[in-house]
């Protein structure tokens, strides 16, 4: 290091200069550093330790012994448990039916507006809210919205006459699988139209064109054109919907709390309870083993398919550069053809009466039911948000009503009362802190990292990228049992720090992943340029690099505060009694009828949940631009 | 077989919220011509062919296919074709089935449709290429299936939207010859629109100059060039550009001279110059590169002659343009490959006989015949 003896402004250059002596190779290095010693270090160990953990008895809850039994928590434990056992299809299953909903549900939307219509804009708007709201508080929403006795539902089909007495929706077992289906659906829809609709806006305009000059109705376009051009991306979001589904734990936990009886009881949960109820660790590892195959699993199938693709395309280059040398003559069309008679023998297709479809929907039916459709999804996306809305100023008694009389007097008592909470208080500053703490770490972290990344070949950069890849499938569960005994053992259980760093370390993979792609699109030309122009490497970074992809660390950063705030696992893991989230806190209230043996109290719940929401809400009011371009560069293109 | 069409644009016109993408746009194109709308882009000549094609519609004014009134008829029944900038081959089927495509949807039958495409590949030389898809074809061999895809219709109407604009030179150029090729052995209709004036001259009948939705000049390439209609075709058509000078216009003994800063020339009598009856003083002359040569070795003056000072030279192989620089004006002169001047030079010029364009200085319009 440079000996500290002028100004600040001295030492900084002289660094400066410094680095640019530096090999390109050494340059990379040093600036990617930071971030990687902290994939590797804190990131990688707890992942990998689940592995550890998994072979070991720990049973805290019975007694301190702790030792090593191989692999007897897969061989002898798991397959005698029923309840594992039964949990594993039902897991599958959920994820799949959840898949066969949100694909066609998302496809339809994302080609809604591909269509474009006036309004389209807020449309998209609207439709990316649910994205917004956490999983725990979407549960939430969804429970409030059928509860036996003031959801809105059994009040609307009272008041038409449907039925007479309220119904136990989440008291059946298909009924509550199909409204955890249907939550799941609304919240994972915004995210797939998205990346759909990246995929939709690739497609050439002229090839539409030309399909109409063709004779192409709308379906033979959408057959021909639109379908085959999006599979790729079909089949990742089903994957990754998929994958999505399997690890289904925070909306669970607020909907159906994994009932009626054991029917939504999926894997997630049967670990969470293991791990933290009954303080199993060891086994609990297992069955997150267990999980996290199944999602490798699942990952690979789309893995393989990429590959495949890949593999075709680079025949087709090499053929390229063969055939481009051939046949570069200029044609005359004179020649004659073996065809020719045959063709001279056929009617001239200018006299054959064109094929005409037996009915040409008018246009006014053509719009209205379009309208009709934009307005049926745009009820299904925030209707939900609007009646909590509502519900959060409305009286106990005119929520419980049967149908609800509401007032246009609003009561905010509900709002005044959590205001005044020190509880409530106490959970936004910790969320906050969590949220913004996290944002700014990983970002500091990531960007270097993520730069070095994309411009300069690091050593062993194949590896680095792997790891990357395999550490976005871990599930944020393998991460929990681990990270939860070493906090215990560093005695920051329970502190904002600790959630600061577990986040820091979820996010990170895919930041360094997002990030890297943003990076990749700063043109070179322009770095060599500022290079040229006299500044230094760090100059470059920051006066020309890092403000030509400010767009893409914005929608980063974005994305890592919603992410944040909404985050339950974790916060339910760590937070005892100092650090509550609010997304943990929000539980509390909903929690209230399996204490009481009685409806929580709505309005209040309704507030709780509204305000829970309501940053990222605004988040997506200001900045949805940001935040589509964020998604549909992290995903699409990785 | 039904013969050619003409085509005959009404008063069309096209509205983009407060944009007169068209204005009143009419235009007769006889059959079996070959017709280019030459403009700067957002001049309506995209428009102009979306309506035609019937992918647009009109917001007033009346589309007519030989006597036909076809504003209303949709596309697919308007038996045109349509070649589209980067092709727009569908990029998940094979050649063939690009080809086959319109016929398929047509329902022709199997056998017909095997016949028709395997003449057209045949012609186009394409058959060795049919199972292949897009990717796996050349810029060249993708602009051929494109045609074929034209082709196999047997439209009354071609229409072409710049086709040539992402091709490399030396493909550009090569396309060009086919395509007027094909047009010379089919003599289908067609309409062609490019930004690109060398393009426009090199390939049509009849060349369309278009700007802000409203047609400017319409005639043969030879007429475009040599009679633009105005100082701004006079300048968007042919290369080097034309030069303009300012100046004003003075009668003497029955002959004009034309008086600019620091240049003052005779042009002869009005009749001479074709130049229509009235008084006009403030002009722009106009004068092609080709019609101004440089007078070397102390040849005896004219009235045409005048004084210039030699600028930059841009030698081209077959000719050299030579900048002159008369006052604060800069005419272009070309000159032999081999001429022997250097940069400021001082030499005479002389303006061909006759040659000279007369603009009216405010509002451009041609003021000789």
């Amino acid at each position: 290091m440079a000996v500290i003896t002028g100004t600040a402004g001295a030492v900084t250059g002289r660094v400066a200069r410094r680095l640019d002596r530096l090999s390109e190779k050494q340059f990379a290095l040093l600036v990617s550093i930071p971030g990687l010693i902290l994939l590797f270090l804190i990131v990688l160990p707890p992942t990998l330790a689940v592995f550890g953990l998994s072979t070991f008895r720990i049973e805290l809850a019975k007694d301190d012994e702790i030792r090593n039994v191989g692999l007897n928590n897969f061989l002898v434990r798991l397959p005698a448990d029923r309840e594992i056992l039964e949990a594993i299809p039902r897991t599958l299953g959920f994820a799949a039916l959840s898949t066969l909903l949100t694909l066609p549900l998302a496809l339809l939307t994302a080609l809604v507006l591909n269509r474009g219509f006036r309004g389209q804009g807020l449309f998209f708007m609207v439709v990316l809210l649910p994205w917004a709201i956490a999983s725990v508080v979407a549960g939430v929403f969804w429970r409030f919205i059928f509860d036996t006795h003031f959801g809105i539902v059994n009040g609307i089909l009272i008041a038409l006459g449907f039925i007479n007495e309220p119904i136990n929706w989440l008291q059946n077992t298909t009924q509550a699988i199909s409204i955890a289906i249907v939550a799941q659906a609304w919240r994972s829809v915004p995210l797939l139209v998205v990346l759909l609709l990246a995929a939709l806006h690739t497609i050439p305009n002229n090839l539409y064109r030309a399909a109409k000059m063709d004779g192409a109705t709308a379906w033979d376009s959408f057959r021909n054109i639109t379908l085959p051009a999006i599979r790729p991306t079909l089949i990742v979001v089903g994957v990754l919907q998929i994958i999505f589904g399997l690890q289904v734990f925070d909306m669970l936990y607020t909907l159906t709390s994994g009932g009626p009886g054991r029917a939504t009881y999926v894997l997630i949960y049967a670990i969470y309870e293991k791990a933290f109820g009954d303080v199993s660790l060891g086994y609990a590892s297992a069955i997150t083993v267990l999980l996290f195959f199944i999602i490798v699993a699942c990952s690979m199938l789309l893995l393989l398919f990429q590959l495949r693709r890949r593999r075709k395309l680079e025949v087709v280059d090499e053929e390229e550069t063969e055939l481009s040398t051939a046949g570069q003559g200029v044609l005359r069309f004179d020649r004659k053809t073996s065809a020719d008679a045959a063709v001279a023998a056929l009617p001239s297709l200018r006299d054959v009466p064109i094929r005409r479809p037996l009915i040409r929907v008018p246009r006014v039916v053509s719009k209205v039911s379009f309208g009709l459709l934009v307005g049926a999804l745009l009820f299904f996306f925030v209707a939900p948000i609007a009646w909590m809305v509502i519900a959060s100023l409305q009286t106990d008694e005119a929520i419980s009503h049967m149908p609800p009389q509401l007032s246009l007097d609003l009561w905010t008592d509900g709002y005044v009362r959590l205001a005044q909470a020190r509880n409530w208080q106490g959970s936004f500053a910790v969320s906050l802190m969590t949220a913004i703490g996290t944002t700014f770490f990983v970002i500091l972290l990531a960007s270097p990292a993520a730069y070095s990344l994309a411009r300069f070949k690091l050593p062993g950069q194949k590896f680095i990228l792997g790891v990357l890849i395999f550490l976005q499938m871990v599930p944020g569960i393998v991460m929990a049992i681990p990270v939860l005994r070493i906090f215990q053992i560093l005695g920051l259980k329970d502190t904002v720090q600790a959630l600061i760093i577990v986040n820091t370390a979820f996010w990170l993979p895919l930041i360094v992943w997002l990030l890297r792609n943003f990076f990749a699109e700063v043109p070179i030309a322009l770095e060599r340029a500022a290079r040229i122009d006299g500044c230094t490497r760090l100059g470059t970074l920051f006066r020309v690099t890092i403000p030509a992809a400010r767009p893409g660390i914005a929608a980063a950063a974005i994305l890592i505060l919603i992410g944040t705030w909404n985050e339950f696992l974790f916060a339910v893991i760590l937070g005892d009694r100092n650090a509550v989230t609010v997304t943990r806190l929000i539980t509390a209230i909903n929690a209230f009828p399996y204490r009481l043996n009685e409806s929580p109290p709505p309005n209040l719940l309704a507030a709780g949940a509204i305000l829970a929401v309501a940053p990222c809400i605004v988040l997506v009011l200001l900045f949805h631009r940001r935040i589509i371009t964020g998604l549909s560069e992290g995903f699409v293109k990785g | 077989m039904t013969d050619n069409a003409s085509l005959r644009l009404d008063k069309l016109a096209r509205v983009f919220g407060k944009v007169r993408a068209l204005d009143e746009l009419s235009l007769e194109i006889p059959a079996g011509a070959f017709v280019t709308l030459l403009g700067p882009s957002g001049c309506g000549k995209s428009t102009t062919l979306n309506l035609v094609a019937g992918l647009d519609k009109p917001d007033g004014g009346r589309v007519y296919l030989g006597d036909r009134d076809i504003t209303d008829v949709p596309p697919n029944e308007r038996r045109m074709a349509m070649v589209f900038q980067n092709y727009a081959l569908y990029p998940h089927m094979t050649a063939f089935d690009n080809i086959a495509f319109s016929l398929k949807l047509q329902r022709r039958p199997k056998s017909e449709i095997q016949t028709r495409v395997r003449q057209t590949a045949e012609m186009l030389d394409i058959s060795r290429l049919l199972d292949r898809k897009p990717a796996q074809l050349s810029g060249g061999q993708q602009q051929r299936v494109a045609l074929g895809r034209a082709l196999v219709k047997e439209p009354l109407l071609f229409l072409l939207d710049e086709p040539f604009s992402n091709l490399d030179a030396a493909l550009r150029s090569r396309m060009r010859t086919e395509v007027k090729h094909l047009h010379l052995r089919l003599g289908t209709t067609s309409v062609f629109v490019t930004h690109d004036q060398e393009e426009a001259m090199t390939l049509s009948d009849l060349i369309a100059v278009m700007r802000d939705g409203k047609l400017i000049q319409f005639g043969t390439q030879n007429e475009i060039y040599r009679r633009p209609a105005n100082t701004y075709v006079a300048t968007f058509v042919g290369k080097p550009k034309m030069s303009l000078l300012e100046g004003d216009l003075e009668h003497h003994d029955g002959n004009v001279e034309f008086v600019g800063s620091d240049i003052r020339v005779g042009l002869g009598s009005p009749a001479a110059i074709g130049l229509v009856e009235g008084e006009h003083r403030r002009v722009a002359m106009g004068i092609r590169a080709e019609d101004v040569r440089i007078r070397l070795n102390g040849a005896d003056d004219t009235p045409r002659t005048f004084g210039a000072q030699v600028g930059l030279m841009e030698p081209i192989g077959s000719d050299t343009f030579v900048e002159l620089a008369v006052g604060p004006s800069t005419i272009v002169a070309r000159a032999a490959p081999d001429i022997d001047v250097s940069l400021g030079q001082n030499v005479r010029a002389e303006l061909a006989p006759g040659r000279v364009h007369l603009f009216d200085l405010e509002s451009g319009n041609r003021l000789v015949a």
